[in-house]
């Protein structure tokens, strides 16, 4: 479905990513792990367009997207939730949800698709009048993913859903994603929380100082030394 | 003498006066919102509308509630025009802020001039287009100071009304409240930045238009509004639309009360002792920051 062939993405002149592959296939869930500054929010903000490989290229099935102005991403049917949720703080709960659904697409359904998400997030729709900015972290969090899925996407990338959120919230978040997958939309999710997201992903891939050092089934990256030491402290 | 009727009478001035003020001032807020930029070309944009309307009436005797229209539009799509040119090459280089600035400095320059050099420098008028006043309880209004109040609080709430519910005014709000979050969804931004500039200088044309038979029509009309805006727009909170609307009728109806006692010399004075001590009491404005 989405496939990155070893990109180079500077920030200016600085380098921030060598070479990076990495593959997604429908219906999967695929993590992306590493440590701070290891260049997985960057990866994330190249597919979406914010930045721009100097080289390489990045495929949505057979189309080319690496050149695509970042607004007409979501046309591809990618949605991205970005790192700190980003929410528009002055605006209310129903109106970010619905700001999400901006793309003529998915503004004619954006009634119909708000119905699905506050199936997921029955809190939501009980908050549904309130200025996100008041929202308590988990909340944010619901209405990020809710707010992404509201343009109906094939693909969801998700930029560290768990940061800074309490062990129980985390837990809910994390099956939410693994409902939403089921539902046939296909998750690419950045973690600190390694050990949360290799329980839930079929595979995942691991970074390092802007390269790619690891790549496998879940349960493998799970079981590597490296890995273990690393980020599942074990 | 000071008569609780003449203080009535003025506060109804007032609110015309304010109407005026926060037409132009939400044009101003808006842009500063969303592009992060002061225009200081926005009193041009108004002097343009008041040309439009006088064209359109005079020279070619189009119905006065067309040439209103007429007017809008026309300013609507000389901002869109530009934003394109002068603006839109500028957006994300660096030094926005001084480039914005000297860029429609430039634009205003250009437009006085222009005026100055195509249309004369002799002041023209606009007739009344709503004859009579109106009586009530013994307070007369004359119609076109209330049509002024009525088209005014119609379109700000018809805005209002659009930055909530429409498609692009959600866009709007979210572009200016966090521009990247809003790209990733679809927004373009550039684009959300031509439409709210053309905006903005229609409702500037608007406030031309509807005061043009009060007050004359000339190449330097645009800035007295200008600078009354900026203070409406530091009163009700930079970048806050309702903070916009608030205080530009707080500061109408205090300068129509200050002519009853000192004198129409005093009122702009007035104006500006009220920004002083808001900025020194109140830095953020009356109504806080942000309201989008």
């Amino acid at each position: 479905m989405l496939t990155l062939n070893s990109i180079d993405v500077f920030y200016g002149d600085a380098q921030a990513l060598w070479d990076i592959s990495l593959e997604v296939r429908e219906g999967e869930i695929v993590t992306l792990l590493g440590s701070n500054g290891a260049g997985k929010s960057t990866t994330l903000k190249t597919i979406s367009g914010l930045l721009h490989p100097r080289k390489g290229e990045i495929r949505l099935d057979d189309t080319r997207i690496d050149k695509v102005d970042p607004s007409d991403i979501v046309k591809y049917g990618i949605s991205h939730v970005p790192e700190g949720r980003r929410l528009f703080p002055n605006m209310t709960v129903i109106e970010n949800l619905i700001v999400g659904a901006y793309n003529t697409g998915a503004w004619q359904h954006r009634h119909e698709t708000m119905r699905t998400v506050y199936e997921i997030f029955p809190l939501l729709e009980q908050r549904a009048g309130q200025l996100a900015g008041t929202l308590s972290g988990g909340e944010q969090q619901m209405l990020a993913i809710g707010r992404g899925l509201m343009s109906r996407p094939s693909l969801l990338m998700l930029d560290e859903p768990s940061l800074g959120l309490a062990p129980k919230v985390v837990e809910t978040i994390f099956q939410v994603l693994v409902d939403i997958n089921k539902k046939d939309v296909t998750i690419l999710l950045i973690e600190q929380n390694a050990q949360m997201a290799l329980q839930v992903a079929h595979r995942g891939y691991v970074m390092e100082t802007g390269k790619m050092s690891l790549e496998g089934k879940a349960e493998d990256v799970a079981q590597n030394e490296q890995i273990k030491k690393t980020y599942l402290g074990l | 003498m000071i008569t609780g009727k003449l203080v009535i009478e003025q506060i109804l001035n007032g609110l015309v006066l304010g109407c005026m003020y926060a037409s132009v001032a939400s044009g101003l807020t808006l842009i500063w919102g969303t592009m992060k930029m002061i225009n200081f070309a926005h009193g041009e944009f108004y002097m343009l509308g008041g040309y439009v309307m006088y064209f359109a009436i005079v020279s070619f005797g189009i119905p006065p509630l067309y040439s209103i229209f007429l007017a809008v539009v026309i300013v609507f799509a000389m901002g869109i025009v530009i934003e394109k040119i002068c603006l839109h090459p500028l957006l994300d280089k660096p030094d926005w802020d001084i480039s914005a600035f000297v860029a429609t400095l430039g634009v205003g320059i250009f437009f006085q001039n222009f005026a100055l050099r195509v249309w004369g420098e002799r002041f023209k008028s606009v007739p009344y287009f709503l004859e009579g006043t109106l009586d009530v309880f013994g307070f007369r209004m004359a119609y076109q100071r209330i049509f002024i109040f009525a088209v005014t609080a119609g379109v700000m709430g018809g805005f209002w009304l659009y930055l909530k519910k429409a498609r692009f005014g959600l866009g709007l709000r979210a572009t200016a409240q966090d521009r990247d979050a809003a790209t990733i969804l679809g927004i373009n931004a550039k684009k959300i930045y031509t439409i709210t500039f053309g905006m903005s200088c229609a409702l500037a044309s608007l406030a031309a238009v509807l005061l043009a038979p009060i007050f004359l029509i000339n190449p330097w009309m645009g800035s007295v509004p200008l600078i009354k805006g900026f203070i409406t727009v530091v009163l009700g909170g930079l970048g806050s639309f309702g903070g916009a609307i608030l205080g530009g009728i707080l500061l109408g109806v205090v300068e129509s009360i200050s002519v009853i006692v000192f004198s129409s010399e005093w009122k702009d004075v007035v104006a500006f002792i009220i920004l002083i001590l808001v900025l020194w009491i109140r830095p953020s404005g009356l109504f806080g920051t942000k309201e989008w």
